[in-house]
């Protein structure tokens, strides 16, 4: 099992030119002359220690990964574990010390000062935690300040600000100037501005910190919704372990600006890559997570649950909960291709649903 | 499988890891002050004991031989050399004349083809009606009725247009130094030690080489004024810019935006009300150096309070004083008025940039009467025209103002401020009587005091 998510881990797709967005090497030391620590053994040391040494401060630790088109990539990690320094040297609003990211197949990291802004105005957007939005311009014209920047003319970005007004819900307040909004609201001019420029890739910095819990929880869904309409690459940056599991295909941990772990959330839960992931994910609801791929064992022969239905092993366990306690004996499970990969039973089952009730304090969590 | 499933211990609180900013590197203060203290020995030792002497009434020091010097070949120079002569003497004619045209055309009392007080008046309120609103129409219609009523119509005038002039050359030259700053730390290092002497050094002490340098008259006076009037525009641009949220540049940057971009369509609408401040400062400072540039001949409210102070008369420095203070009251409303119509939305200025930008402005201008500045502390807009049905009366109120300018060429009354020191009441008001009252109330207090 834990091979399974080492191999994730370690070789990402190796073809750059295939994903969305390939990232190799990426490091990123504060302080001065900091290019010259690149390839000494001084980058060895821990963040502490080479601060102590020097007075550098390891920003982000030789991250490579790659995101596939239309995925959405999430960057989870505590505060100081690098993941905004990271998103910000993908698109060198902070420069990064050494390695290169692909975007679509350019070399971000080789471009001079107007070839990178012309990415920054056509292929890859950001939204963020505080959502810079202009305080003495309305809401329409902040969608359509991307469009100004990159020289539109007024009409054409009125008419594609009005249709990102629209696709965002924020219809009626076009007029309005961002102060008269609040932060939820707010935060979707900040998505409208985002996906106005129609941009390949989009960053999203901790968007929905600074929102309250209902409000984040809205915005999340329209993030899935809109992911779904417009069909973008995300990468998307939360400290939340809940929104990341919510809304990643795959997620990136990160600590002391160097990558933990990454996988698909119930690699992430079902095989944590070492102690600080399994602190982290302890509190998840593991049913609502994991797969029956992570719960089913070998069949102990070859017609073992012949008799009842197959059920396919990426069902979540709390969905396949009831199929499988009403079952008299174990269920198959079978891949995509339906081949039976393995049984599970109800103790299969009850073992990841009653150990969460046995875990939490409160009964009321967990299922 | 299973050991991945096992009941987990209680979870432990995970320690946050903090962004830990860089240190600083050590400072060693020890080192630095006996480097200090050992300089300091090495220049008491070899320095001890010359020009050091109490000096008597006339005596000179060798550094004051050579500013002597310095001045004498400066005034030889100054009859043909390219840059004194040249560069600053162009200036100095170009400013001389400049505020001559403006004088004779509005303060000056002549009847003819220039206009006269009613003109000018009537010509003022329309251009604050239209830059700030009704209230500071009110407020500079009084202060110009006080500067006619006292008799100090072509003085006050006089420092309205110097005023204005410094102020709009220190505009044309602090913002792009602020810019230049705010972009660069290596500028703005530069530039900050001369904006601290310009500010500190009194100004009898750069009297004088600016007045052998433009000589004196307006000129020099519009000169002296800049230098101490263009410190606080430019220090003030400069925080401005760099306090616009960093989340916004930020997000300017990500959209792409080229460095003129930036300035003009993020930071410098988000620094306006800062800017704003910066040129209230600027005034200020302009007007207080009023009574400094009467010395050398600059024309304006300054000249009658050196008058009164070389014969003690404090009923009439009062006066004046008073046409300054007022004038710095009007100027400062109408300015910010005028700032706060212009900016978007009208009513919702307050939120614009961060709050504390404008701690600065809260301390200096929240505690004196907000009267006249067009929300008059009452948080929120009276109700306002439309723009264009604005634009029809300001258009529709154009024509009586030019109508009193163009009779105020024609007739006397209109023409030079009545003297209406016979006039009950307001007769009070004109200099003469009003100094009066105010001597009588000093010498009052002094005998009092002095028993």
């Amino acid at each position: 099992m834990t091979d399974l998510a080492v191999d994730r881990a370690t070789t990402p797709e190796t073809d750059p030119s295939s994903s969305a967005l390939c990232v190799r090497g990426l490091w990123k030391v504060f302080g001065p002359n900091a290019e010259k620590l690149v390839g000494t053994p001084d980058l060895e040391l821990s963040r502490q220690e080479l601060q102590a040494k020097s007075g550098h401060v390891i920003g982000v630790r030789d991250v490579s990964f790659d995101v596939a088109p239309g995925e959405v990539f999430v960057v989870m990690g505590l505060s100081g574990s690098g993941k905004s320094t990271l998103v910000r040297l993908i698109t060198r609003l902070i420069e990064p010390t050494a390695g290169t990211v692909l975007l679509g197949g350019d070399d971000l990291t080789a471009m001079g000062e107007e070839q990178l802004r012309e990415i920054r105005r056509r292929k890859v957007s950001m939204v963020f935690q505080h959502f810079g939005l202009l305080p003495h311009r309305k809401v329409i014209d902040n969608i359509a300040f991307g469009l100004e920047v990159r020289g539109e003319d007024k009409g054409a970005r009125r008419g594609r600000a009005q249709e990102m007004v629209d696709l965002v819900g924020l219809s009626g307040y076009e007029q309005n100037y961002p102060d008269q909004l609040s932060g939820g609201m707010q935060q979707r001019v900040g998505l409208a501005r985002a996906l106005a420029g129609d941009p390949a890739v989009m960053m999203f910095d901790e968007p929905f910190s600074a929102l309250d819990p209902l409000i984040r929880r809205d915005m999340q869904k329209e993030v899935i919704r809109l992911h779904h309409e417009v069909g973008k690459t995300m990468v998307f940056i939360t400290h939340d372990l809940d929104e990341a599991l919510k809304l990643g295909d795959r997620i990136l941990i990160m600590r002391d600006g160097a990558i933990v772990q990454v996988g698909a959330p119930d690699e992430i839960i079902g095989a944590p890559a070492d102690e600080y992931v399994r602190d982290f994910t302890a509190e998840v609801p593991k049913s609502h997570v994991l797969t029956l791929r992570w719960v089913m064992r070998q069949p102990a022969s070859a017609d073992e649950g012949a008799g009842a239905p197959a059920l396919p092993d990426t069902t979540v366990v709390r969905e396949a909960a009831r199929a499988v306690l009403a079952a008299d004996g174990p269920v198959r499970v079978v891949d995509s291709s339906g081949t039976v990969v393995g049984v599970v039973d109800d103790e299969d089952i009850l073992r990841v649903v009653v150990v969460e009730h046995h875990d939490d304090s409160s009964p009321a969590a967990g299922s | 499988m299973t050991t991945t499933l096992e009941p987990a211990r209680t979870p432990a609180p995970i320690e946050e890891e903090q962004p830990r900013t860089v240190l600083p590197p050590s400072r060693r203060t020890g080192r630095k002050l006996l480097v200090v203290l050992a300089l300091w020995l090495l220049a008491w030792a070899t320095l001890r004991g010359r020009q050091t002497l109490v000096l008597a009434n006339a005596d000179t020091t060798g550094l004051h031989e050579w500013f002597n010097d310095l001045r004498d070949k400066v005034q030889v120079l100054g009859q043909d050399n390219w840059f004194f002569h040249g560069v600053l003497g162009t200036v100095a004619t170009a400013l001389d004349d400049f505020v001559g045209f403006l004088q004779d055309h509005l303060s000056a009392v002549t009847p003819g083809d220039y206009v006269g007080w009613f003109g000018v008046l009537a010509l003022a309120a329309w251009v604050t009606y239209g830059l700030a609103g009704l209230r500071s129409t009110l407020l500079v219609s009084a202060v110009l009725l006080y500067l006619g009523v006292g008799g100090l119509w072509t003085d006050g005038l006089d420092t309205l247009i110097v005023t204005l002039v410094a102020v709009v050359i220190c505009i044309v030259i602090g913002l792009p130094l602020g810019i230049a700053m705010s972009r660069s730390r290596r500028t703005s290092s530069l530039l900050t030690p001369v904006l601290d002497v310009m500010q500190t050094m009194p100004s009898f002490a750069y009297l004088t080489p600016i007045s052998l340098f433009f000589g004196i008259g307006p000129a020099c006076a519009i000169v002296l004024t800049l230098v101490y009037a263009l410190p606080p525009l430019v220090r003030i641009t400069e925080h401005g810019l760099n306090s616009v949220g960093e989340n916004t540049v930020e997000a300017g940057r990500s959209l792409g935006v080229t460095k003129g971009q930036l300035l003009r369509q993020v930071q410098l609408p988000m620094a306006k009300r800062t800017i704003v401040v910066g040129i209230n400062q600027c005034t200020m400072a302009a007007l207080s150096m009023a009574t400094i540039a009467a010395l050398v001949n600059g024309p304006g409210l300054g000249k009658p309070v050196v008058a009164a102070l070389q014969t003690l008369n404090v009923g009439a420095a009062s006066v004046a004083g008073l046409g300054i203070v007022f004038i710095a009251i009007m100027l400062d409303r109408t300015t910010t008025a005028a700032s706060e119509r212009s900016a978007p939305g009208g009513q919702r200025v307050a939120a614009v940039g961060s709050p504390g930008i404008f701690g600065g402005r809260t301390l200096v201008l929240e505690k004196l009467p907000r009267w006249a500045t067009e929300e008059g502390g009452r948080g929120a807009t009276a109700k306002r025209l439309t723009p264009g049905g604005r634009r029809l009366v300001l258009g529709a109120l154009l024509v009586p103002a030019l109508l009193a300018a163009f009779y105020s060429t024609r007739y006397l009354q209109l023409s030079e401020f009545p003297d209406l020191s016979g006039v009950p009441v307001i007769g009070e008001l004109t200099a003469g009587p009003l100094g009066g009252h105010i001597n009588d109330i000093t010498d009052a207090v002094v005998n009092a005091i002095s028993g």
